[in-house]
């Protein structure tokens, strides 16, 4: 080496140009760092490793691995910003050890360097070259030295000898002069994509701490490529398989699949593909990794055993033996879909999201239109006046030729317009300032109107605005009392058998609702029903219970498909028959005559009268109830509207029907009469859920489910008369079901203890 | 080298033997000799994904060609986007960090499948060694019916369940008087 240096050294014709090309090019930490932000010549100079790595393997053979000039530019040009670092084998594993992961191939030590000497005379070997034209293999020894970097001592660890064996053997060897030029430039244009391509993320870190240390390497590339880097994109050099610039390609394409790498020891690991070391030899780090098969000596225990967790892991490239990734989009015909394709996959699920950590919180910018948008932006155009400037009737008349022919008064009050127009104006709001203007204890009224409930902050969204009936709390603020005595003695079977606490609630909610609004129609029979109760509260009650826990159910079911159609209302009176069908208190008792007294409606005399009812003592009544409560309120109020018109109480002592098959056999007219009142639970509830079955009087609803069930039904005389109208769900029954008042209650009465389900 | 000229040919369709005693067939896509990585794709239809195989080529024991196609990638398609990449890397780190959360660390692969088993109707988490469901109910070692607590009864009744039923999804692993 010493020789070679000599040589050059003392016929390099010395030049300023050059020197002050290098010096320009002579930063190398600015040079790293603007790696990242310049394409081209810096790109090309910043890999200095590479040049390394090309020297070792390329002593022997000289064969430059050579991407085409095409691919080079599209590289450099498709990998912009993020340059990617020098050398992640800075890593200490790589190469920290003191050896350099390179097969062993340094054959010659590492010459001293006596100083600066030396350095100049090494300087001139590294030179670049600066220009295309005339590249003599003397003019490569130019020099244009670089001086505070290789000017570091004896042993400079910097600049490798390998890298300086390789230009001289260069510059030595027989080849003419264009092919050693083109050697170089080579080298030079393979160093650039390459760095650049392989590493899918920049370790700028790793940038940072390198660039100090490749500084040598750095102008050398620099100043090399400075001259070349208009020459190499542009120029035809070679046909040379781009064999590296494939594997880097492949390798950047692998970045963030899924991968199986097996290493030498014949463990194969698992892991998330992240960078590789193209400036070098391809070690690899893997994200998330985890060894599947451990190989080692220590046996073939399967990876089972102990279940570890992730890491990062680093395999250098002698212990790489293979890399297997699977269903790797490779670029070439694909391209077009190919992105698009792994934006699908990329589009992340709210609930991959929300798991993971990975996003921080993100700072949220409030919406800003663009500009010129905001025409667009207009759906409705308002004048100052707040009346709509755009008169779809107009527009569409104009433009479609499509004649509204809406009138108004078809579908509401017609407006006296007259000379008393503005005192109705102003009586009809003032009413209604009045009526919105009201105290509400229910809480979305009160919302609207902006109404200050007492806010317990217990209300969450869900009690605000769900849809879902609920035991609401202003309920629960005014019985709170009573609840409490009576929640000590629930009894948690009962809990149990009920799905939900909430459920009940909801359901018993509705009871109490229901029968608030049904009180007019139930009021005499309540109080039949409530004298009843409180003259047999004290006696018997077993049997009371049973009859009082049905009515409560069908009470129950009652109101329940009462509820469908009545919207909202107070939910004074849910509270207390909820609970009360939960609790078994005989304090209740008490208190439910206390409540009574504060309840206004008559649903009090509902609500005591449930009372009683709901302190049973037995289980199985309350189950049965709970059960009922519980089940989806669907019931046929059409049973309970006729119980509870008829003395709504099962009368135990009642005949039980037995069918006569002699009896006149009904059948309906078509002009069905409307239903009359204590049908008109029925009449509510298949108005709401089934229009189609309006028609048909109450015990059709109850009439069903005994019909699917095969229980015995009511019908006299042969069932072969289809007359009139035929329920759709269940034809032949249909006419017998038309019956008057007084059927559904013998044929209900024995059903009534047994039938526990659904009716529809 | 082995195999010389042919090693250098890109698009050799090629079977290998590897010194580990794999097999394998695939198109060579790229020979890089300084690093002696030869890389192949496998066979699969064009424009479909295919497996991608990294390997030095030091461990090849045998190879043969097979036969001779065309250049599996496009010299003037390859195109390298770089921002769908990043995508990509960080939709699968996410990914993976979700699945390994999934993991419980130092415990049986059986506490494992157990763990899977619940994960798949509820929210389950690994609190040590022992299975939180619901943040509530309590699973711990070993993964016994007895060894629930905790929660509403509803829900420690659905976790006992679940956590009597054999293990037939576990890794092959039986539990053996756990």
């Amino acid at each position: 080496m010493r020789p070679s240096t000599r040589r050059p050294d003392a016929t390099r014709p010395r030049r300023t140009a050059p020197r002050t090309h290098q010096a320009n090019a002579a930063r190398p930490h600015d040079a790293t760092s603007h790696t990242a932000s310049t394409h081209g010549s810096s790109e090309l100079s910043s890999p200095h490793a590479p040049a390394r790595s090309r020297a070792k393997p390329s002593r022997e053979k000289q064969t430059p691995l050579l991407p085409s000039p095409r691919a080079d530019h599209r590289f450099a040009r498709c990998l912009s910003p993020p340059i990617l670092p020098a050398c992640f084998l800075r890593l200490p594993t790589a190469r920290g050890c003191g050896g350099e992961p390179h097969p062993p191939s340094r054959r010659r030590p590492r010459p001293p360097l006596p100083g600066l000497a030396r350095v100049s005379g090494i300087r001139a070997l590294i030179l670049p070259f600066p220009r295309r034209r005339s590249v003599p293999s003397r003019a490569v020894l130019r020099s244009v030295p670089h001086p505070a970097p290789i000017r570091r001592g004896p042993r400079n660890p910097r600049v490798s000898p390998r890298q300086w064996m390789r230009v001289i053997n260069l510059l030595t060897s027989s080849v003419p002069r264009n092919m050693l030029k083109r050697r170089i430039m080579n080298h030079q244009q393979q160093t650039v994509p390459l760095r650049a391509s392989a590493n899918g993320f920049p370790h700028r870190k790793l940038d940072r701490e390198g660039s100090g240390r490749h500084d040598g390497k750095t102008q050398l590339l620099r100043s090399s490529s400075g001259g070349f880097s208009g020459t190499e994109n542009g120029g035809k050099l070679g046909h040379e398989s781009p064999s590296r610039d494939r594997l880097v390609y492949v390798m950047a394409h692998l970045i963030g699949h899924h991968v199986e790498v097996h290493v030498k020891n014949g463990s194969i690991i698992s892991g998330i593909f992240h960078a590789t070391n193209s400036d070098k030899d391809f070690g690899i780090v893997i994200k998330m990794a985890q060894v599947i098969k451990d190989g080692s000596a220590r046996g073939q225990k399967s990876a089972c055993d102990v279940v570890k967790k992730p890491e990062t892991m680093i395999i250098p490239a002698r212990e790489l033996v293979q890399i297997l990734a699977k269903d790797v989009a490779l670029g070439g015909d694909e391209l077009p879909k190919g992105p698009s394709h792994e934006k699908r996959k990329d589009l992340m699920i709210d609930a991959a999201i929300s798991r993971s950590h990975f996003p921080e919180e993100r700072e949220l910018e409030r919406w800003a239109p663009d500009e010129g948008d905001s025409e667009c932006l207009e759906l409705e155009k308002y004048d100052r006046k707040g009346n709509r400037s755009w008169d779809q009737f107009e527009t569409n008349a104009a433009l479609f030729g499509v004649k509204s022919t809406f009138n108004e008064e078809l579908y509401t009050t017609k407006l006296e317009r007259g000379p008393h127009m503005r005192e109705l104006e102003k009586h009809a709001s003032r009413l209604a300032r009045e009526i919105e203007g009201e105290d509400t204890k229910d809480m979305h009224l009160a919302e609207e109107r902006g109404l200050y409930l007492d806010d317990d902050f217990d209300h969450d969204e869900e009690i605000k605005y769900s849809a879902v009936r609920r035991d609401t709390d202003n309920t629960k603020y005014k019985l709170s009392t009573n609840i409490s005595s009576n929640t000590n003695q629930v009894d948690p079977k009962a809990l149990l058998l009920c799905p939900s606490t909430a459920d009940q609630e909801s359901s018993s909610h509705v009871v109490g609702t229901d029968l608030a609004a049904n009180f007019p129609t139930l009021n005499p029979d309540k109080s039949r029903l409530d004298d009843k109760l409180t003259n047999d509260s004290s006696g018997d009650r077993s049997t009371r219970n049973l009859q009082t826990e049905n009515i409560i159910s069908e009470g129950g079911r009652l109101s329940i498909s009462e509820d469908l159609e009545a919207p909202s209302s107070s939910s004074r009176a849910s509270e207390p028959s909820s609970s009360g069908q939960a609790k078994k208190s005989s304090e209740s008792q008490a208190a439910d005559s206390t409540l009574s007294g504060k309840l206004p409606s008559s649903a009090e005399h509902v609500n005591s009268s449930q009372r009683p009812g709901s302190s049973t003592s037995s289980t199985s009544e309350r189950i049965a109830a709970n059960s009922v409560a519980c089940a989806p309120g669907l019931s046929p109020s059409s049973s309970m509207g006729s119980l509870s018109s008829e003395k709504s109480s099962l009368n135990p002592n009642a005949k039980e029907f037995k069918l006569n098959p002699n009896a006149k056999s009904f059948t309906p007219s078509t002009s069905l009469r409307p239903p009359q009142p204590p049908a008109s639970d029925g009449a509510y509830y298949y108005a709401n859920n089934m229009p189609t079955a309006a028609p048909l009087a109450p015990p059709m609803g109850m009439g069903f489910p005994p019909a699917y069930g095969g229980q015995p039904m009511v019908y006299n005389a042969p069932p072969g008369q289809p007359q009139g109208y035929m329920h759709p769900a269940g034809p032949q029954y249909g006419q017998q079901m038309m019956m008057g008042q007084t059927r559904p209650v013998y044929y209900y009465a024995p059903e009534m203890p047994q039938y526990r389900g659904r009716n529809f | 080298m082995e195999g010389g000229g042919d090693e250098f040919a890109i698009g050799v369709l090629i079977s290998v033997k590897t010194t580990l005693g794999e097999e394998f067939e695939g198109q060579i896509v790229s020979f890089d000799r300084p690093t002696n990585l030869l890389e192949g794709v496998g066979r699969a239809e064009r424009g479909e994904r295919r497996n991608v195989r990294v390997l030095k080529a030091n461990y090849i024991r045998e190879f043969s060609v097979v036969g001779r196609a065309n250049d599996p990638l496009d010299p003037a398609g390859c195109v390298l986007d770089l921002s769908a990449i990043h995508a990509r890397e960080e939709a699968a780190l996410r990914q993976a960090e979700i699945d390994a959360e999934r993991i419980g660390v130092g415990v049986t692969p059986e506490a494992q499948s157990i763990f899977d088993a619940l994960s798949k109707t509820l929210p389950v988490q690994w609190d040590k060694t022992d299975i939180v469901v619901m943040k509530e109910v309590r699973v711990c070692n070993p993964y016994l019916p007895e060894n629930v607590s905790g929660g509403t009864s509803a829900a420690n009744e659905r976790v006992k369940k679940v956590v009597k039923k054999p293990h037939t999804i576990c890794c092959g692993v039986q539990s053996v008087g756990l």
